[in-house]
């Protein structure tokens, strides 16, 4: 415990690691003094400064360093014993096959890395891609991040799942919603993103394992277009559970996404179940949890969320970001939901049985207070020229994300509703696919 | 300023003296002088902070160039670059002023600054120079008139033609002390060394060629380093043999001696012998790994004593190595230990050997696809353990002895970047940080296997650094230290600077807006490059578009009478300024678009929106 914010200064020896949390109510200032350090893979550099908050980090040093730390931790501490080395195997090892597959891209007969990290709530998931994607980017790769996670929130607003080109280290501070802005030089590094509206997969499974398949299947057109980045291959980050009933989305997705290096980070169990189950091409391993990994509660992850969001509309420190104020009328908007809303949840189903087809059909959402907070999902969905039709679940399912809004204000009396947009002006369409996740700026 | 280096205060003294005379504002100038001091290093915040300070002081422009005149003069030539980086984003950020006082004298200041660094300060100048021509960040005109530029342009190309011309060159001060040197006894001994070169030629040809055919493996003399061959060649281009000088990292100070030069190059020819004998056997032996192994670790020697200027004890030494590799290493190594641990990798690599469904090829983990040069860590620690079972010496014995000479393995590493796999993998010392790995290309095949991703590699972070020596230190990134990587740099750093500018501006202004995702067409063609302007208003976009938002607030609509609304986008009020001419008050940064004023910028902002989507029928933003 630091209680003080006076600053201090902690000494990394080659190979230790200092680790820290901070709550959302202070903030931590880091600085390298000497020596030379990365955060989750990205180096530290002398000349900056770096500030936390509401997070647990770690900042590790494969050659030792010295760090100035100024700011309350809820706790601070240095680890010695880390499995950067296994980690960091697995990153040459992965380059290799990279190095193969770009000699091979002319033929197009490489085997790109197609990895995907698996494990337990809070084993580091999350952390293992960003250093894998951040040592690959160091290489001059551009692998695609692929998050699986409906309930985090690394690329957009929790509810989705998402595909980036990473071209650029992702941001110490800001994370990938900082690469983003970082990468924004180029559209070529801003994401794919499907509307999922939920955070856990088993409220629609049938209509998640169909995004999966509609991502995987933009995914693979993209680097059809592209041999260079099909060669940098791709790393997907996944739910955290052992719950056998999720392992199943798992394995769809492994069979979706054509993933050959299956990483599975701190669970033996886990790690039997895939290392039976996966196609033979597929090879799986097993990597040691970080010891500096800390159990998020619902508060906490809460928080992440809520954080994420308002850096959608609002940016971070480093790229700020103006959001607008739009007022759409009732008569000229859509809200459209995916799937029949309040059913029995699948666990309640006799076994083996699965939810029909309305699974993924497109029903209308009323508009009303019901809507306060929400964050809709912008598409370019055309409306059908009758205004009575539906339109069909082929154009509504699965289609990238323009962006989202944010439901500020519903007017019953004058009919209309005031968003929060991240572009001025009228919305692209009228059509907005719903989501249960809310958010409220404070 | 109290707190100016000695170096800068030094500076400072001198600028006083001279600058004092015609300086209109002499507490600024002291003051900025002072700041000056502190610039040390190519410092993005201290140059945005001088250069605000001189935008502040525009009506004491003239004191501020006075200063930085003063500065760039008087300063040690590490201090120029960056205080002439300070001066070049006054002109581009500030500019006005600033840039119609200095078409007299930047020509003077420009070359009398370039004619006192180095190259590599120059050639960045030069850079810079280029930037001042064609403009910035896409801009359309040049930064001063063209007859300046062409002056300095012209300065400069006579000045090297003067350097590169001749051999005597224009002995440019302190940096160039070693190359005039350099290029005196490398014009003397030039005949000498084109012989030699001819027969350092010839001897390379023999060793590629067929093993039979060595008997004119050349019998050296005179210096028997490599790179004499280089230095000869360019004596000629002082400049350019400077530049060599300053990459060879095996660069001493400069004994000649005769003696151990040769006995130098009697080395090299005793590896090349045994290199020789040992490609003969390989021809035998094919299969054999150890043999293998072996002839890469000569090649390597190969290399040390080629390139290095070895100590007459070391010279022993290898020597001594070299005559135990060959009578240990004549006999053939076990086989049964080879075939035994190729199936222990095979059995290691165990899944990874499947069949991909995307690509109907087998997803080759590295070490499979490598069957001529089989080493796999295993292998190679094999190779060790064979090695040291085998007696006093072979391979492994003499990669202990170099190993335990770590400036060997230093000079090694430097002056034989593309070192084959297999000595980065016998060469990394166990206990040992920071030697090998100095690059990727070093870094053993790692089979995916829980074993192999288990096991230690220590120092094998440094491919991940050494291989990318150059560094930006605002945020720690990395590039390689080729052309490619300096040029990536560069523009990284510009990047870095026009954030900083835009982040003052938005403080000022506002945020960029985030804009929409591009559509998914897009996406997946992966053309979104091609296709930025189908994306909304995003951030970097906002950033090139600078110039042009400077445009755009200059435009103006006239005030309609008894309008008071804000802008219908960003319901911000308009700016209103009485246009004397017209006799009329206007709104300023304002479009007028189907009777609606907006900010100029957020229609601009506005238009930015995909063109490829439907246009909303109702979705108003309206609500008056």
């Amino acid at each position: 415990m630091n209680p003080q914010s006076k600053s201090k200064e902690w000494k990394l020896a080659p190979g230790q690691e200092f680790r820290f949390e901070v709550s959302t109510k202070s903030t931590i200032t880091v600085k390298l003094k000497s020596g030379l350090a990365e955060y989750f893979g990205a180096e530290l550099g002398t000349d900056a400064q770096y500030t936390f908050s509401g997070t647990n980090g770690a900042i590790f040093s494969w050659q030792g360093c010295v760090l100035e730390v100024s700011g309350e931790c809820q706790s601070a501490y240095v680890a010695e014993e880390t499995p950067m080395e296994s980690y960091i195997n697995v990153h040459m090892g992965l380059q290799q096959l990279r190095v193969q597959a770009h000699g091979e891209a002319e033929e197009g007969s490489g085997v790109a890395p197609r990895v995907m990290v698996v494990g337990p709530e809070d084993s580091g998931k999350t952390s293992l891609s960003r250093i894998l994607l951040n040592y690959a980017v160091r290489m001059e790769e551009t692998p695609l991040f692929v998050d699986l996670d409906p309930a985090s929130a690394s690329v957009a607003v929790p509810g989705t799942i998402s595909a980036t080109s990473i071209g650029k280290t992702i941001d110490i501070q800001d994370g990938f919603m900082g690469s983003m802005a970082v990468a924004g030089s180029s559209a070529d590094h801003q994401p794919l993103v499907l509307q999922y509206g939920h955070q856990d997969q088993m409220e629609n499974p049938v209509l998640f394992n169909l995004l999966v398949d509609k991502l995987a299947s933009s995914i693979d057109m993209r680097l059809a277009a592209d041999r260079q980045a099909a060669a940098s291959g791709i790393i997907v980050d996944t739910h955290g559970s052992t719950d056998l009933a999720k392992l199943g989305f798992l394995e769809h997705a492994i069979k979706a996404l054509g993933i050959n290096v299956l990483l599975v980070v701190g669970n033996e169990r886990m790690y039997s179940h895939f290392s039976s189950r996966v196609p033979t091409q597929t090879t799986v391993l097993k990597l040691a949890k970080s010891g500096g990994t800390v159990d998020r509660d619902a508060n906490f992850r809460h928080q992440e969320q809520s954080q994420a969001i308002k850096q959608y509309f609002s940016g971070t420190t480093a790229e700020p970001r103006m959001s607008f104020s739009t007022v759409v009328n009732f008569a000229d908007t859509r809200v459209l939901r995916v799937g029949e809303d309040a059913k029995a949840p699948s666990s309640t189903l006799p076994l083996g049985e699965t939810r029909k087809l309305t699974d993924t059909s497109v029903v209308d959402v009323e508009i009303d207070e019901g809507l306060s907070h929400s964050v809709l999902a912008v598409t370019d969905v055309p409306l059908p020229n009758d205004v009575e039709l539906l339109p069909v679940s082929e154009d509504v399912v699965g289609v990238q994300v323009l962006g989202f809004v944010n439901v500020t204000k519903v007017d019953m009396d004058k009919k209309r509703l005031t968003v929060t947009s991240p572009v001025p002006g009228r919305l692209p369409s009228n059509i907005l696919l719903y989501s249960h996740v809310k958010w409220m700026e404070v | 300023m109290a707190s100016t280096t000695a170096t800068a205060g030094n500076s400072n003294n001198n600028g006083s003296r001279a600058g004092a005379g015609n300086v209109g504002n002499k507490a600024l100038y002291r003051d900025y002088r002072g700041a000056l001091g502190k610039l040390t290093f190519n410092s993005k915040p201290i140059i945005n902070d001088l250069s605000k300070k001189a935008e502040a002081n525009l009506a004491d422009a003239e004191t501020i160039i006075m200063a930085i005149e003063q500065h760039l003069r008087f300063s040690v030539p590490k201090l120029k670059l960056p205080a002439f980086y300070l001066l070049d984003s006054i002109l581009k950020n500030v500019g006005g002023m600033y840039v119609s006082l200095m078409h007299g004298r930047i020509g003077k200041i420009f070359v009398e600054m370039w004619k006192s660094v180095d190259d590599e300060v120059r050639a960045k100048m030069e850079r810079t120079l280029k930037t001042w021509r064609h403009g910035f960040e896409g801009g359309y005109k040049n930064l001063f008139p063209d007859f300046v530029l062409h002056q300095i342009e012209e300065d400069i190309a006579r000045l090297k033609a003067r350097a590169t011309g001749t051999n005597s060159g224009q002995p440019l001060p302190a940096a160039n002390g070693d190359s005039v040197l350099d290029n005196l006894t490398s014009m003397q001994s030039y005949s000498k060394k084109r012989a030699l070169e001819q027969r350092q030629k010839s001897i390379q040809r023999e060793v590629t060629a067929r093993a039979d055919r060595h008997s004119s493996a050349g019998s050296g003399s005179s210096d028997g380093r490599l790179s004499g061959r280089r230095d000869s060649r360019s004596s000629q281009h002082g400049r350019h043999q400077h530049q060599h000088q300053q990459e060879h990292p095996s660069k001493r100070p400069r004994t000649p001696s005769q003696s151990k030069a040769d006995r130098n190059q009697g080395l090299l020819q005793e590896v090349n012998k045994l290199l020789i004998k040992k490609k003969v056997e390989l021809l035998r032996r094919p299969s054999d790994v150890l043999l293998f192994t072996i002839l890469n670790t000569l090649k390597e020697i190969k290399e040390i004593v080629a390139e290095t200027d070895l100590s007459s004890e070391r010279i022993d030494e290898i020597r001594q190595q070299l005559v135990d590799l060959d009578s240990n290493t004549s006999t053939p190594p076990v086989p049964s230990q080879t075939a035994g641990q190729a199936s222990a990798s095979q059995q290691q690599r165990g899944r990874g050997s499947g069949v991909n469904k995307r690509s109907s090829t087998p997803l080759i983990l590295p070490a499979e696809g490598t069957s001529r040069m089989d080493v796999d860590e295993s292998s190679s620690r094999r190779t060790k353990q064979a090695a040291a079972g085998s007696g006093s010496a072979d391979a492994g014995q003499l990669l202990q002895n170099l190993m335990a000479r770590p400036d060997l393995i230093n000079s090694l590493t430097k002056v034989a970047p593309g070192l084959s796999n297999s000595l980065g993998a016998l060469l990394v010392p166990p206990h040992q940080q920071g030697t090998g790995y100095k690059d990727f290309s070093q870094v053993e095949p790692i089979p995916l296997t829980n074993v192999s991703i288990a096991r230690s590699r220590p120092g094998i972070f440094n491919a991940l650094y050494q291989g990318y020596p150059r560094q930006c230190s605002q945020c720690g990134w990395r590039t390689r230290d080729d052309s490619k990587g300096k040029n990536l740099m560069k523009d990284h750093m510009d990047w870095h600077f026009r954030r900083n500018v835009r982040s003052q501006n938005e403080r000022i202004h506002r945020a960029a807006a985030r804009g929409w995702y591009v559509p998914q067409n897009i996406w997946e063609a992966a053309a979104a490059e091609e296709d930025t302007g189908g994306v909304g208003g995003q951030g970097e976009q906002n950033g090139k578009d600078e110039g042009s938002d400077e445009e755009l607030r200059k435009l103006v609509v006239a005030v309609p009478g008894g309008h008071n609304e804000p802008c219908d986008v960003c319901k911000e009020p308009f700016e209103r300024r009485f246009n004397e001419d017209e006799e009329l008050w206007e709104y300023v940064n304002a479009v007028s678009v189907d009777g609606t004023i907006y900010h100029a910028t957020c229609q601009a902002n506005r238009g930015g929106m995909p063109a490829l989507l439907p246009s909303p029928a109702g979705s108003s933003g309206s609500n008056h």
